[in-house]
Formats: C-alpha cells, structure tokens, sequence
C-alpha cells in the first residue's frame, strides 16, 4: 500500500441560485411536477433560441474572484454535440476553449493541521440536463424535462489531491463558498451540488500520471470518501495482479459499497465542440469585475481569522455564524455595537435567534428582528430587568408580535410583569361587567368574589389577596 | 477519399442510420464535395481571425425573472408521452 | 378589376374605401390557388378556415377605423415559420405533422396588424437547396414555364406571388434562398442584415446565416412588410438593436442620384456568367446611368473561396441545429423502436431526406475531431476576408450591383444529379450572407423568356437606401409588372 500514490481531481457541478434557467425564463425550483417547468425553448421546439439569463454571469464572477481566478474578458459558449434523451437539443450549451473563470485556488486544513493549496483547473458555464426515470416493468424510460436548462457552474481542480480525506476537504471547502456567497444552495440531496471524482494511483516518485478512471455523479462527502477509497483499492489490487486499468466511467454503489463499470452515454465520443452560433460572446470589462468585487463579502476563511482574533469565538460558534451569510451579517452588527462579552452575546443569539431560523426565514432575518433591537434585548437581560429565561419570549414578541423591543422589554419585566398583566385582566373584566360593578358601587361589596375569581380564571397561580387589593383599587378609581 | 467505412463513422456521429444503397451514395457525393472545397486550402490565412457573427454584436441577456406566462405544454408536441413524461425505449446506462 | 395584380397599397385602398372586404379579397386569393396550385405545387397548406376568420377580424378592424395599411392583406407563409396551430412541415417528412403550439415573432407581428394568412407555401427540406426539388411534397413549378424551376429554398413562396395567387409572401435567405428565386420568378425579394429580422419560430437551418424577408411584386411592397416585421427582438439572442426603427419611406428623389457611386465587381461580370444574362443586366445598368447614378469598377479578390466556406459553415451549423429531431419531443417518429439508438437513427433515416442527410454528414465531418480546424476553422476565416473585402468596397462606393444568378431558371431535374453544379449556382448570393449584409434582387429583364434578376447590396442597415433605389428603377421601368402568361387572368 505504501507504494503507491492516489492521484485525485474533482469535477464539481453545483447549480446556481437563480430563480429562472441559464437560457429561457422557466423556473428552476426543485420538485414540481413532471414537464411543468418546460417551456418552449427547454424542449428545444423548432424555432426556439437560447437567451442568456444575466444573473448567472455576475455567480460565476463572484466565485472566480472568491477563489482568485483569471476572470476571463471574452468568454464564448460552446455546443457539446451528442445524442441523449434528457438532453432535448441533443447538445449542451457549455464552455469550452474560453471559459469564464481561469485559475484559482483552493486552501484546505488537513487532520494534521498542514494547509495545502489546490490549484483550480478552471470554472465554466453550462445547463444541466433533464431527469431520466427508468421503468422496470414498462421496458421504457420516461424522461422529465424540468431540469433542463437549470444553470450550472462546473468546477474542474488540477489532480493535486493525494487522498479521499484530502478530496473531501476540497469538497467542503468549495461547497462553503459557494453556499455562503449563495451561488449556489448547495442542497446535495436534490443535487444542487454534484461530485465527479477522476481517480488514478502510480508509483512513488513515480512522475507519469496512471490511467484514470472517473466515478460520476456523487452526492455526498461521506460517499465521495468511501468510494474514492474503494477505486484506490480496486486499482492497486489489479496493478498488483499484473492486469491494467481500463480508462472508463464508474458509478458508485453506495448500498454494496462498489464502483462498477457504466455502459457510457458518452463513450468514445467526439462532441464536436463548436462556438454555440445563437450565442454571442460574453464580454466582461474591468469595471464589472470591480463592482462585483465591492460587493462582495470576505469568505468563510478569513472570517474565522477575524472572529477569532478579535473576538476569541468558539470554533463551535464560529461554525454556526459562517452557515450562512445573512447569519453572520446579522452577527457582526450585532457585535459593532455590543458592550457585552461577544463570547456570550454570540451565546444568546446561538441559542433564540438561531434556534428559530429556518430555510424560508433566514433571508428575511434583518427584517424581522434588526440587530439592534436583539442587542437591546440581551442587554435587558444582562442587567436584569428581564430574567434570562425571557430571552425566547422577548425575541418571540419582537418576531411574531411585530412589537419594538422596548415594548417587549416592558411586557416581560421582572418588576412589573405580574401587576400589569393583572391589572389589565381587571380593567378588562371591569369593562365588560357593568352590571356587577354598579352591584359593588351601590353597596354590595360581596360583589368583589366574582371580580377575584373571573381575574384568577384568567391568571392561574397569582395571589388572590393580591389581586382583591387591586381590584379594589380599580373599582375605586371609577 | 470519403470511403464506405468513413460514412458508417459519420453516420453514426449524426445518428442517422444508412443501408447499403446509401452508402455508396453518400460516398461519393461527399467525397465530390470535399473535392470541390480543396480550394480554400489555395490561400494563406494564418493571420487571419475567424468571424462568427457579422454584423459585429454584443451579447444581450435577461434579467433573472421567471415568466409565469410561459406555457409549459410543449409535451403535447410528441409522438410518444402520457401526459406526464415524454418515452423512450429503455435506456441502459 | 385584376385584383390579382393590385399593388399592397392598391388593395389596402379598395379595403379602406369598402370597395371589397377583406373576407372577399380572401376567398378570391383562396380560390385562385385551388384553381392554379395544382400546377405549380407552390402550397403545402391552404389555411381556408382560420383566414376567413382572420378576414372577417380584420374587416372589423377596418370598420371601426383602427387599421393599417396592411389590415385584410392575405400573405403567404414559407413552412418553415411557426403558426400556432397550423401544420409547419419545412418541406419535410420529419415535420409533415408537426403544428407549432406558437407563432413565429415575424408571424405574430404582422397577424397583429390584421394580415390574412392564406397557407404555407412548400419549400426546399429543412431550407437547404437552391431548386425547390427536394422538398417531401414534391418539386414547385416555375409560373414562367412549368418545366422549371423556381429557385429555392423559398420556391414555394415565389411561385405563389409570381402566379398571383397571394399579394405577398415571407420567404428566408440562407445562401440566397430570396433573392435567387426571386431572381428565377421575375419578382423582388429581399435580405435584410442579419439580426435585423427576428429568427424566433423560424425553424433553424444555419444559425448565423438564416434571415426572414419579403418576397414581393415590387421594392414597394417589400418596403411596407419589412417596415413590419423588422426590428428587435427579445426572445432572439441575435437579433440586433442597431436595426434602423424608422419606416422606410422611399423618399429618394432623382437629383440626389448624382451623389450615389455603384460598385460593379470586375470579377463578377466575367467567369461563368451566362452572356445574355450579362447582356441585360448591362442595359439595366444603362438605365441607371441616365438615371444620374454614378458607376465604378470594384474589386471582390476572395470571391471564389465563397461556396466552399459558405457550404462547410451552414453544413455545420445545420447538423447541429437538426440534431433535435429524434422521435421524442415532436416529429416523426419511427416504428417499434428496438432500442433508443434505434428510435434516433431510424427516425433520422425515415425523416430526413437525401440532401438533408448529406449536409448533416458534411457538417458533423467538418466540426469532428482532426477536421475542426482544416474545415471549419478556415471557412470562419474566409468568412471574415469576404466580408472585409465588401467593407473595402464600400469605401469607395456606396452599394454594389451584381447578378443574382449566373442563369435563368433551369429545368426540373438538370442540376440534380451534380450537386457541385447546383451549389455553384448559388455563387452570387452567398457572398452577402457570410458578411451579413443586406441585399435585394429585382427583376431586370428576360434571357430566353425567362425572368433575369440583379442584386443591390448595400453596407450594414442600409435596407432603405437599396428599396429606394429599386423604387426609383421601378418607376423608370416595367420588369416587375409582367405576369406569366399562364396566370395572367382570374
């Protein structure tokens, strides 16, 4: 085992966050039913032509930048010719000899804490194919289009990595990047971000690269491992046998843990590539690139530096602001204007705001509760004038009650929480019960057992003796 | 010389199936065409640029919008669907 | 009344002043292509019904006043632009029974000025030949003599409109698939630069070539459909913004003549071209040069490294724009497919025929592996040295005369057994589609009794300056009047 060395690249297709195709106006969301997100130009009908959705131009810019890559000025689409059901025009719209992002690198951390950097081959445009559903019983295949044309950014790495585990480090590396500058959603289990792994071993010191084999379409890091693992296995058994390698597509089995050989839909192919003629070239000026660059924010990485250094975070909390870009956007205003421990307010909001985020809240997190009213809330708790079991009430109040944070701070005071909910039951029950309390005014002081007791009904647990002084205080002031 | 076994090779690249007929047909009126096209070899144009649009053009896009009028019946088009899925015979892979 | 002969602003007279309604103007068209077609072949459908629909809305369009000047105008439509709901074959068994579920840009702009579509004329397949013979609906006739050819690819087109059995009709220009049998059927037609024209829903032959335009009794009525159906496009990623948006008014008068230089390229004028031909486009020249128009001797050195470039660009593109039709998603499909590569190549064998076949080989050849730069690479840099010759030209002439066609309408069959003959007929033309640039044939006379015609071509987006141009000889002259004896009556 030791004689041999593993030689990795990986292909990543992840697709971009855009709400409508790469080149037609349909939608791109996940799990709609069969064919309803086709139009005219995803079939390909007679007469129907690409228009390029602008969006995708300024995803695949911001990943270049983030990975500094050659951003390239004159970038032109090509066709990839080849005949395939899922594929309606029988060509993919693709990049070839110019592609929009050149160079660039990735910087991994291995266990043993080397960082080691992979060179990044290129980053090119193209649209995704359609689904095909294999029937058993029909002797067909049924074919759904709605995946056609969704827009994908296909990253190719130099065969740098010498191992799975250094693979999947590249894997997530990449994935946060792109998920954090939302790119893409990286969602693996509807295949937003797909894995090819070309894999081959050779001889230490050996300098000739081995032949390769590909395993295609993986989607996820546990299985990238395990079957890059097994292919390593798989070709230093045969080697060693004396037989060769066969450079050919493999899929993996993830149920019996194997990769077995692909009947190809695209062996020995020549694709034909030529300049897409409905296309013309995309033209990127240094102005573009510049505007992107303002906008865009620092990555995962030097984020961690950063809270880290200045702010002594947890790897623990660290990980869970740099999920998600609006996250730690929120958390770092948040830390501008705090007077308290960032260890601990970072705590607070790990544990109420945090815990209640979801996939369709987390975008609209600014608007629903600003970094300045949570900030005004922990320090409500930190003084104590709200005790820390509130912090969810507090942010509850804020969030679903739409009330301002002081308004919230007010209702859940430690002073005045109790009097004023009773009070306000009083009132209330006062004004609907008129009758009884002409009753008490004319004389009948019996009358206030039913005050009592309504306000308790509404009041579990509050003293009773309590309440009667208050009752009588309101019923007084009339 | 455009031979009958260069013809079973682009055929297949064009997935078009050829009988025997065809093959000699195709043979020989492609190797007459390339015969005629020897020409363009007679001049120099290492320093020429290719030109694929002319009128000279820049690339117009669209906004990232979804066209909710867009129709999405185009199955109805095939010779062989269920309403749902459009259906080919089975595809090994 | 001769209704069959009335120019586009005649008949939108007789529909204004109520001399005729739309819906009469259309049963009369539709009754003399039941009556002539069967001669010439020129439709492939007659879309009856949904025209006296289309009639009847536009007369009430007239009615209420809200109408232009080519509301209740029949017209026909080459196969190969989409009709929502009617047949779009493109002269093909592929498609024989395929209907668009939408209408082409160039369609739906001028159904929304009230136009009458009458039916789709027949077609060379898939756009590719120069004869119309090899359309899967059999060969058109020429209304001139019915033993020969229209030209094609647009046949169909103008056999219908040199027969008069439509005012007008749209036709697209690949290699000079407008202009030649135009040309052939003693009419005008033209090709607009390229982008100017949306290509939505007109189904693909060579992407960076193919353009939609008028095929018309006169420069005049050409002028008023393409005023119509140019401009911008948003659903056509190369169409073109730079596209003149005013109408074309033909305003030029004769005293500005003098200012104007026309180019004759030398070369043109002496390999290969016919004598007579020659002849009267040399008289026509005459009638230019007391007109007031200045001439000059130009130079076009690339010309003959056209047809190889032009044949090896479009092959490859059409063999990849065709790759689409499979038996999946629309079209012809073959029977009892055994497997999926079966269902492509049958389907594909079955479809498609010989021609169509050849130039999908030609063009997958050109682009495969170890081909790609010797064909393809060298005829995209032709493509530029052609182009950059008639940008050199236009710096000493302002438009270029040229002949259509090296002959006059051959006859059905005479060129179909040498396809190098056939192609080279196309010599002209397919200069102006590699450098883009827009071109109108006009008809200037007869050699043998069949119809001559003569290219203007002009710079970029300078379709007003040439229709003015031929409006102005049109005036001066009577070729475009003349109708075949044959169809010469109602």
């Amino acid at each position: 085992m030791s004689d041999w060395e593993t030689v990795i690249g990986l292909e990543i297709h992840t697709q971009l966050s855009t709400k409508s195709k790469i080149f037609s106006a349909s939608s791109t969301s996940y799990g709609s039913e069969p064919n309803k997100q086709a139009s005219y130009v995803d079939l390909g009908l007679p007469g129907t032509l690409p228009v390029l959705n602008k969006l995708v131009i300024k995803k695949a810019v911001e990943f270049g930048l983030a990975i500094n890559a050659n951003i390239s000025k004159h970038s032109i689409f090509a066709r990839k010719n080849y005949f395939y059901p899922d594929l309606p025009r029988n060509y993919q719209i693709s990049q070839l000899d110019f592609p929009i992002v050149e160079g660039g690198y990735i910087d991994i951390v291995t266990e043993e804490n080397i960082s080691k950097r992979i060179n990044v081959t290129r980053a090119h445009l193209e649209e995704d194919a359609g689904k095909s559903i294999h029937s058993n019983e029909g002797n067909c295949t049924y074919i759904d289009l709605n995946r056609a044309g969704t827009p994908l950014l296909e990253i190719v790495s130099e065969p740098e990595m010498c191992s799975a585990k250094e693979a999947v480090l590249y894997m997530k590396k990449v994935h946060s990047i792109v998920t954090y500058l939302k790119i893409s959603d990286g969602n693996m289990q509807e295949g937003s971000f797909r894995c090819d792994a070309n894999v081959s071993i050779r001889k230490v010191g050996e300098k000739k690269l081995g032949t390769r084999t590909e395993l295609k379409n993986i989607n996820s890091f546990k299985f990238v491992e395990k079957a890059i693992n097994y292919e390593v296995q798989r070709q230093i058994d045969l080697l060693e046998e004396g037989k060769r390698i066969t450079q050919e597509t493999r899929l993996y089995d993830e149920n019996k843990n194997i990769t077995k050989s692909m009947r190809s839909k695209e062996e020995a192919n020549d694709y034909r590539y030529f300049p897409d003629p409905d296309l013309l070239p995309i033209k990127i000026d240094d102005e573009y690139i510049l505007e992107i660059k303002k906008t865009l924010p620092d990555l995962p990485d030097v984020k961690e530096k950063y809270y880290k250094s200045k702010y002594s975070l947890t790897d623990e909390q660290i990980k869970i602001i740099l999920s998600n870009q609006t996250l730690s956007g929120f958390v770092d205003k948040v830390l501008e204007i705090s007077k308290i421990d960032a260890k601990k307010i970072v705590n607070y909001f790990i544990s109420s705001i945090y815990k209640k985020v979801n996939k369709e809240n987390i975008s609209l997190l600014k608007d629903i509760i600003t970094p300045e009213d949570f900030y005004l809330v922990v320090e409500s708790v930190e003084n104590q004038i709200v005790t820390k079991n509130n912090l969810k009430n507090l942010v509850d109040e804020i969030w679903e009650n739409k009330k301002s944070a002081s308004e919230a701070i007010e209702k859940f005071s430690n002073k005045n929480e109790d009097d004023e909910l009773i009070n306000n039951i009083i009132i209330d029950i006062i004004n609907k019960n008129e009758k009884q309390v002409l009753e008490y005014k004319s004389g009948k002081t019996k009358i206030l057992g039913f005050f009592v007791g309504q306000t308790l009904k509404q009041s579990k647990g509050s003293d009773p003796s309590f309440i009667k002084n208050q009752v009588i205080k309101a019923l007084d002031a009339i | 010389m455009f031979d009958k076994k260069k013809i079973k090779d682009v055929a297949q690249l064009a997935m078009i199936a050829v009988d025997d007929n065809d093959l000699s047909y195709f043979s020989s009126e492609i190797s007459e065409f390339l015969k005629t096209i020897e020409q363009m070899d007679a001049i120099n144009l290492s320093e020429i640029n290719p030109l694929y649009h002319a009128p000279d053009m820049s690339l117009k896009g669209r906004e990232d919008e979804v066209d909710i009028d867009a129709k999405n019946d185009g199955i109805n088009c095939s010779p062989n669907h269920n309403g749902k899925y459009f259906i080919v015979p089975k595809v090994i892979d | 009344m001769d209704i069959y002969n009335k120019s586009i602003t005649e008949l939108s007279d007789l529909l204004s002043k109520k001399v005729i309604s739309s819906l009469e103007m259309t049963d009369y068209f539709i009754k003399r292509i039941k009556l002539f077609d069967s001669k010439l072949n020129s439709f492939i459908t007659i879309n009856e019904d949904e025209a006296r629909k289309q009639a009847a809305f536009a007369d009430s369009m007239i009615a209420n006043k809200k109408n232009h000047l080519l509301t209740g105008i029949p017209i026909a439509h080459k196969d190969l632009f989409s009709t929502k709901g009617l047949l779009t074959s493109c002269g093909s068994k592929m498609l024989e029974n395929y209907i668009p579920p939408y209408d082409a840009t160039v369609v739906s702009k001028l159904n929304n000025l009230g136009m009458v579509n009458i039916g789709k004329t027949n077609m060379d397949e898939f756009a590719m030949g120069s004869s119309n013979e090899s359309s899967y609906f059999g060969p058109v006739k020429n209304p001139w003599n019915l033993d020969r050819v229209p030209g094609g690819s647009s046949g169909g087109s103008a056999s219908a409109v040199a027969a008069r059995l439509t005012p007008i009709a749209t036709g697209s220009d690949t290699g000079g698939s407008i202009r030649q049998p135009a040309s052939f059927c003693g009419l005008t037609g033209l090709k607009p630069t390229y982008g100017s024209v949306s290509r939505y829903g007109m189904i693909a032959y060579a992407s960076s070539l193919d353009q939609g335009g008028p095929i018309a009794k006169s420069a005049e009525d050409c002028a008023i459909l393409y005023n119509e159906i140019k401009g911008f496009d948003k659903n056509d990623p190369t169409s073109n913004h730079e596209v003149k948006q005013n109408n074309i008014d033909l305003r030029l008068s004769k005293d500005e003549v003098k200012n104007i230089t026309i180019g004759i390229p030398k070369k043109y004028f002496s390999e290969g071209l016919d004598q007579n031909i020659s002849n009267v486009i040399s008289d026509s020249i005459d009638v230019f040069k007391k007109m007031g128009f200045n001439f000059k001797e130009i130079s076009l050195p690339n010309h003959s490294y056209t047809i190889p470039a032009y044949y090896i660009i479009a092959s490859a593109e059409a063999s990849s724009n065709l790759s689409r039709y499979d038996g999946v998603k629309f079209g012809h499909r073959c029977n009892d497919p055994k497997n999926l590569i079966d269902l492509y190549s049958r389907t594909r064998q079955e479809g498609f025929g010989k021609e169509v076949k050849k130039r999908i080989m030609i063009g997958a050849y050109a682009l495969s592996s170890g081909y790609y730069d010797e064909y393809y690479m060298r005829a995209l840099k032709i493509r530029r040295i052609i182009r950059d010759d008639f940008l050199s030209a236009f710096n000493e002439v302002d438009y270029i005369f040229a002949p259509t066609s090296p002959s006059t309408a051959f006859k059905i069959g005479e060129k179909t057994s040498n396809a190098t003959d056939m192609y080279l007929s196309d010599i002209y033309t397919t200069p102006v589609n590699l450098a883009g640039l827009p071109a109108l044939s006009i008809p200037v006379g007869y050699s043998d009794n069949l119809p001559v015609g003569m290219q203007i071509i002009g710079n970029d987006f300078t379709e007003d300056k040439i229709l003015e141009i031929a409006h102005l000889f049109q005036k001066e002259t009577d070729w475009h009047l003349h109708v075949p004896e044959a169809f010469s009556h109602e």
